[in-house]
């Protein structure tokens, strides 16, 4: 009888040390800022599906926290004599999802693919002269004269990202979504859990080596902390911060800027800055349509442009917002104040007389694009529409959602038919870090960025700017471009905010990136 | 009656054809292109061009009718532009939250509200008469959102007994799925509860009044017979016609609940396609909600023969 006892009594001690095991496994909680809807790294630039790249996906260069490309998946890289071609070997060992070893072919094919999407990799395309795999580990490219941006461009953080994926998955047309989601990241997407709009599972690649070097943004050793990281959708900023002050999730990416001092007040919650450099707003024009086709009118915007009042408007917590005269966002190498006197020294009756130089009838109506759904787009409107009408411009405001305004932006017609003239947007940091990395900054016509800028000048620079040789000469470039960009009235910079992250205060080691948050190194405590 | 039936049930039919029509056209000839979404800020024209013909939006809008109106009839409801799943799958994904929600708040509302609303009935002007009449005008006024944060509050935040949002699906267990669902159905619940209970007081208290309740007093018949054997059953059919137009402000409540609960249903789901234009999980989703209303109208009126046997078709 004694010893029946004692052999259920040890059993059961087994197996609650089983279900003890089982239970350890470690699960990070968080809410991010938006439905994970595209899963192809190259079908969206929205930050949640960079954000889902850089969970599964690895690159061969990784920026670090000081916009410094840093290698990731690169062991080794030598650059001939001449500059013209960059020689790459992989890190040993690295291995897909899937189990295959990851080959240079692979990465061949995943940079063509990003090629055909990204702003950067199309200039990139277009200079060079071949790309060749050497051998499994090994892969050239040659370009037809040195390119100064291969290492900035492989590492960049501003969409679309050349993520690497295995040749079978990056050989897919680049304008149709991928249907295998293998990449070599230190988490695996686990598809069987996905549920679009309610929760996005991913699990600890086990495979992953991590680099040695500490990790730094998106550099160094990506250590996964976590058997499984869960996205919970929850779309109701109420609803997440009581489920993060209850509990129930670890970390929430994008709280609201009205919600800070009951994040602060709670005790159990800590918030960070991961992204210091932010999000710039921008004021766009449409070249085409008068009076936006005189770059007096443009130029007028600049004058009539007070940063601190969209800023207010926009965030209006001085601690996370900063006026900043650059059209490259301030905290970033290439910011530049040059050309830009206009945005310092705000000027209402200036504006007014480049106006009236302008030819412009301040009868006829202005036409301005105001999505009343969207948080930061709307009161950036409503602060130009205020300031134009202070200087006795009549102005047309309308009112429609996002998506609306998204399709009415690619209208080239008049604005009283169906055009417009005025509309607002933001953009974030690492995509306004230089002249190229997006067309926000091309010149190139129909071919390029709504509202159709068009000149020669300011698209010579930017090629000029991924050709230069070094940071410096790069930095005299941008200076030059700013010049330019404000000659011709390119847009309006609105100035820069930042957001926070807010988390429990059992999570620890949350990375500075300047950019969206990710989701290794960080630790949580029991 | 099953002649009845089988009409009834093929003339829904015609109203699913005219539903997904208009359904179809309103999203075309609204403004807004999920190419543009998808293509995101950097696109040029070239670009969204691509994304548009890879997703056949550049056909013609009869072409693209006939060929979603093709694979309709063969169950196809087709397939996420965004998430590229098939929308059959994100209904059935998503069906199961908004069905528990819409059924719990359904028990949870009769079983509460027809009790109370006949017994106010049976005794107007009492002190619960009174009560439940203010209570009612609170059901009312406060927004469910309002009310939903207020029960958070309470329950999930002070009390901590209940989660503060998600689903746990039955096959979880029971009690899982109990606690997540106590919270959104409260909220839900309330507005259709004092609904409900104000009709059948109405009717009750009219019933009350009628030459057959006082013949069954004049026989001797207990209170309790009276009101719920005589007065209740004579008022079901105002009764059920109020339940089943609540099935309208349900599926239009659930929405805001799921957002409120992050409880991953079926309106969560439509109001997101909305906003990014996905026509074919809009379409989709539409077409279910209908066919769903006009059944459950259908249902109705079969319940109505069965209670009133004076009622035939």
């Amino acid at each position: 009888m004694f010893k029946q006892m004692k052999a259920s009594l040890l059993a059961s001690a087994f197996l609650l040390s089983c279900i003890g095991a089982a239970s350890a496994e470690s699960t990070l909680k968080l809410v991010p800022s938006a439905d994970l809807q595209v899963l192809d790294p190259m079908g969206s630039t929205a930050d949640i599906v960079k954000m889902h790249g850089f969970m599964i996906y690895d690159t061969l260069y990784s920026l670090d926290e000081h916009f410094v490309p840093q290698p990731q998946m690169v062991q080794d890289m030598t650059l001939s004599d001449d500059k013209k071609t960059y020689r790459f070997t992989l890190r040993d060992g690295l291995k897909w999802h899937d189990g295959q070893s990851v080959k240079a072919e692979d990465c061949v094919a995943s940079l063509k693919r990003w090629q055909a999407r990204d702003a950067a990799g199309q200039l990139m395309a277009r200079q060079l002269k071949e790309m060749r795999v050497v051998d499994d580990r090994t892969f050239e490219l040659e370009f037809g004269e040195p390119y100064g941006i291969v290492l900035e461009s492989l590492s960049k953080v501003a969409s679309n990202i050349p993520f690497m994926m295995p040749k079978r998955i990056a050989e897919t047309d680049p304008f149709k979504e991928i249907s295998e989601y293998i990449g070599s990241g230190p988490y695996k997407f686990a598809k069987d859990k996905w549920v679009p709009g309610s929760k996005v599972v991913y699990e600890k690649f086990a495979d992953y080596v991590p680099r040695s070097e500490p990790a730094s943004a998106f550099a160094g050793g990506k250590v996964a902390q976590f058997d499984t990281v869960e996205w919970d959708i929850i779309k109701d900023q109420q609803t997440a911060l009581s489920a993060l002050m209850s509990g129930e999730i670890d970390f929430w990416q994008s709280p609201s800027l009205d919600l800070l001092p009951v994040i602060e007040a709670a005790g159990n919650l800590k918030t960070k800055v991961v992204n210091e450099t932010g999000t710039q707003g921008t004021l766009f024009f449409n070249h085409t349509q008068p009076p936006f086709d005189n770059p007096k009118a443009r130029q007028a915007m600049f004058y009539l442009t007070n940063q601190q009042t969209y800023l207010q408007a926009v965030n209006g917590n001085p601690d996370y917002y900063r006026t900043c005269a650059s059209f490259f966002i301030c905290g970033s190498p290439m910011e530049t104040e040059v050309g830009l006197d206009a945005l310092k020294a705000p000027d209402p009756q200036k504006a007014k007389a480049l106006f009236e130089e302008a030819g412009w009838d301040f009868s006829k109506p202005i036409v301005i694009l105001d999505p009343t759904d969207e948080s930061i787009v709307h009161p950036e409107t409503v602060v130009t529409v205020q300031a134009l009408r202070d200087i006795g411009l009549n102005v047309d405001v309308q009112a429609m959602d996002w998506a609306t305004v998204l399709k009415r932006r690619n209208s080239k017609e008049p604005a009283d038919k169906g055009g417009w003239n005025l509309l607002h947007s933001y953009v974030g940091g690492q995509v306004v870090s230089n002249p190229v990395w997006s067309i926000t900054f091309s010149a190139a016509c129909e071919k390029g960025i709504f509202g159709w800028p068009c000149d020669q000048a300011l698209e010579d620079l930017r090629l000029k700017f991924a050709l230069a040789d070094g940071q410096e000469a790069r930095k005299t470039v941008a200076a030059e471009y700013s010049t330019r960009a404000f000659e011709m009235g390119h847009h309006v910079p609105l100035g820069q905010w930042n957001t926070f992250v807010a988390f429990s205060d059992k999570v620890s080691d949350v990375l500075v990136t300047q950019d969206v948050p990710v989701f290794w190194n960080l630790k949580k405590s029991n | 009656m099953l002649a009845f039936i089988a009409k009834r049930t093929l003339s829904v039919i015609p109203v699913i054809v005219v539903v997904s029509i208009v359904v179809f056209l309103l999203l075309r000839l609204s403004p807004g292109d999920p190419a543009v979404i998808i293509a995101g800020d950097n696109a040029d024209a070239a670009t969204i061009e691509r994304i548009r013909s890879a997703l056949g939006l550049g056909q013609p809008l009869v072409t693209q009718f006939f060929i979603w109106a093709g694979s309709l009839l063969q169950g196809d409801l087709g397939i996420s532009i965004f998430s590229n799943i098939p929308v059959t799958d994100l209904i059935l994904q998503r069906i199961e939250p908004t069905a528990s929600l819409a059924l719990t708040t359904l028990v949870f509302a009769i079983l509460i509200a027809v009790p109370l609303g006949t017994i106010a009935g049976a005794t107007a002007g009492s002190w619960l008469d009174r009560s439940l009449m203010l209570v009612s005008v609170l059901g009312f006024s406060i927004p469910v959102f309002v009310l939903g944060y207020c029960l958070i509050y309470f329950f999930s935040l002070q009390l901590r007994v209940l989660p503060v949002q998600g689903f746990s699906s039955i096959r979880e267990g029971v009690g899982p799925f109990l606690s997540s669902i106590a919270l959104p159905t409260m909220t839900l619940g309330l507005a259709y509860l004092v609904l409900i209970a104000r009709i059948t007081r109405a009717s009750v208290l009219e019933m009350m009044g009628e030459d057959f309740i006082r013949t069954a007093r004049a026989k001797g018949v207990k209170e309790r017979v009276v009101v719920t054997r005589h007065a209740l059953r004579n008022s079901a059919i105002p009764i059920l016609t109020v339940i089943g137009i609540g099935v309208a402000l349900l599926i239009s409540g659930v929405v805001v609940i799921e957002t409120v609960f992050n409880i991953p249903g079926v309106g969560r789901l439509v109001v997101d396609a909305i906003l990014k234009r996905d026509y074919p999980v809009i379409q989709g989703v539409i077409l279910l909600f209908s066919g769903i209303y006009v059944l459950v109208n259908l249902a109705i009126d079969i319940g109505y023969a069965f209670l009133d046997p004076r009622v035939r078709y």
